[in-house]
């Protein structure tokens, strides 16, 4: 399961980034050797831009890989690192639940009103899936990632009292 | 009041070690929720997605990309190798090839945790083997990792110029430019306290740790012309990034977000073309990599800005900058208090939430003062760029321990000297804005 989600994660994140770099670099060549802008590349590579922030951002809770201030906690004692290992949990599941819900809100929102994007003309709810989706990802990475840290703990705690 | 537990929430849960990014989206979301009901936590995906989809911000992969290319296709190894056949044989000449090509490398990369990363990995031993011993080579690095943020190109000034924005338009390339002169001088500084700190050994009869000669003696014949040739030819690849770069930037060719696109390309075309260190099934690694460097960065842009908005439309930002001018209307003293706070912030939280916190309070109180937003732009980064390298939330310090194999703890007594370095640069910015100004006024750079 955790092997699966990484290959989904991986690959929407690698095909992103390289079509925002292709697509971004075809707009340089075609602006300064063919003098001709194309402005519809813009919509698709920031639009991309936050597929990568929340696919990445769920990768990144999975290695913890998103900085913090963790003096206090590794100084505290095993009992006061569960508490505070739960409230970790918990206030980032909030973060992510809302983002979740809220995105959902967002994409039906957009989806109600038929809105196209600017310049491409294309379902802007499309693009606008990469938030709550992404989102998703970072909830269930969460929880995945506070489980298996409150297991360790409670076992080191069994293994020395 | 909201103001308060804005702040406090947000405090509290920095402390209880919740990441950064989500600290501040949970104080944001909560205090909306306090203050204007459930439905307002809307605004936290609308804000979120707003902030991250923005243009001038694609620079920010991009770079970031380029920076691990050039690690994969040997770019930074070759820089290294050139930098070492020219100066390495000097007596103390290890810490100068560490200076020089972090400040080169940070010409490429933009980021100083990944400057870090890239050069750590060779250059730490080399110092261990030169004689330093491993706590102060790891200091040494985490601190000339941080010139990584003010040299351009620089993703520290572009999310200043996006925040400063909302305000004041300032413009990246001045920025940019403006950051030369004060990146050379802080590495400048950190030559210096690593001369301080072996002299010091030296006279106290010290030896490196491990090594059986101390750094002195260490000496290796002089190169032959043939050598650095060689060298010269073997690095010249990498060595033109930075020309491409900023002389596509400067020249008018290129936006920093092109310019950073072209970067990646350029990369991939001399790792897979000319040094053919570059395997096709590195490409997934790398661009995994990078969407990961960039994801922990956005996150914290996106969270940050919500934060920021609740500031703003609250009239906190107001409020405590009033309350600031209140106390004393003194420009020598306000500027130092401002770098007092930004100082002891930058040790707990990092560069991109700091702009995105501290601004919108700040600006305004620098405008009233008649300071020129480049030159706050300038010693803003420097102070953040020590706090990179500042025990106990130092990026660069981590990226450094880990590499060198010391303690968090061995490594924050052995920074002290860079810390201090560091802080003579900034005053000298903070007072003397010619530093900042001098050289983008001379190239005619707006």
């Amino acid at each position: 399961m955790s092997k699966l989600l990484e290959k989904i994660e991986f690959s929407i994140l690698a095909l992103s980034l390289a079509i925002m770099c292709i697509v971004a670099f075809v707009n340089v060549i075609s602006r300064y050797f063919l003098s001709h802008s194309l402005a519809f590349t813009e919509e698709i590579t920031i639009n991309l831009f936050v597929v990568v922030t929340f696919m990445g951002a769920a990768v990144g809770i999975h290695r913890k890989g998103h900085l913090g201030f963790n003096l206090l906690f590794e100084n505290a004692g095993r009992q006061m690192q569960m508490v505070l290992l739960l409230f970790i949990g918990l206030v980032t599941t909030f973060v992510f639940l809302s983002l979740t819900y809220y995105g959902v809100d967002m994409v039906l929102f957009q989806k109600q009103l038929n809105q196209m994007t600017p310049a491409l003309g294309w379902p802007q709810w499309i693009f606008s899936l990469g938030l709550p989706v992404g989102s998703l990802f970072c909830l269930i990475r969460t929880l995945q990632v506070t489980w298996q840290e409150a297991k360790t703990l409670a076992k080191e705690g069994g293994a020395v009292s | 009041m909201t103001g308060w537990i804005l702040f406090g929430l947000f405090a509290v849960l920095l402390l209880a070690n919740v990441p950064i990014a989500v600290a501040l989206a949970a104080a944001a979301g909560i205090t909306l929720v306090v203050t204007n009901g459930f439905s307002s936590l809307s605004l936290l995906t609308d804000i979120m997605y707003a902030s991250t989809a923005k243009f001038t911000l694609l620079a920010i992969p991009f770079f970031i990309l380029a920076g691990v290319i050039m690690e994969y296709a040997g770019i930074s190894r070759r820089l290294i190798h050139f930098a070492d056949v020219c100066i390495g044989h000097r007596k103390g000449g290890i810490v100068l090839v560490t200076v020089f090509t972090a400040i080169f490398f940070a010409a490429i990369s933009g980021s100083g945790p990944a400057t870090v990363a890239a050069l750590g990995t060779i250059l730490i031993p080399a110092l261990v083997k030169n004689g330093y011993p491993k706590a102060t080579a790891a200091g040494l690095l985490a601190s000339s990792g941080s010139i990584g943020i003010i040299i351009p190109p620089s993703i520290a000034f572009i999310v200043f110029a996006v925040v400063a924005g909302d305000q004041i338009p300032v413009s990246v390339g001045r920025l940019f430019i403006a950051g030369i002169v004060p990146g050379l001088m802080l590495g400048l500084s950190f030559i210096v306290a690593t001369m301080y700190v072996m002299n010091r050994r030296e006279k106290a009869g010290m030896k490196g740790l491990g090594a059986t000669e101390s750094a002195a003696t260490v000496v290796r014949e002089k190169p032959s012309l043939k050598e650095i040739f060689k060298a010269f030819i073997d690095a010249f690849w990498g060595l033109m990034i930075p020309v491409i770069i900023l002389g596509g930037i400067y020249g008018g060719v290129f936006t920093p977000t092109e310019a950073a696109v072209v970067a990646v390309f350029y990369g991939l075309a001399i790792g897979f073309l000319v040094y053919r260190d570059l395997k096709l099934k590195d490409m997934y690694k790398i661009l995994v990599d990078s969407g990961i460097q960039t994801a922990v960065i956005m996150l914290i842009v996106s969270s940050a800005s919500v934060f920021a908005y609740i500031i703003t439309t609250e009239q906190i930002a107001k409020s405590i900058s009033s309350m600031l001018l209140s106390i004393t209307e003194s420009k020598i003293l306000i500027l130092m208090m401002v770098n007092i706070l930004l100082l002891v912030a930058g040790a707990f939280i990092d560069a991109i939430s700091a702009y995105y916190l501290f601004l919108p309070i700040l600006l305004p109180v620098m405008l009233h003062l008649g300071v020129d937003p480049t030159v706050f732009g300038v010693f803003m980064t420097v102070n953040l760029a020590i706090g990179l390298f500042t025990p106990p939330v130092g990026v660069n310090l981590y990226v450094a321990c880990g590499l060198a194999k010391v303690s968090i703890k061995e490594i924050s007594s052995a920074v002290g000297p860079f810390i201090l370095a560091g802080i003579v640069v900034l005053i000298l910015l903070t007072y003397f804005p010619i530093f900042s100004t001098w050289l983008p006024d001379l190239l005619g750079v707006k």
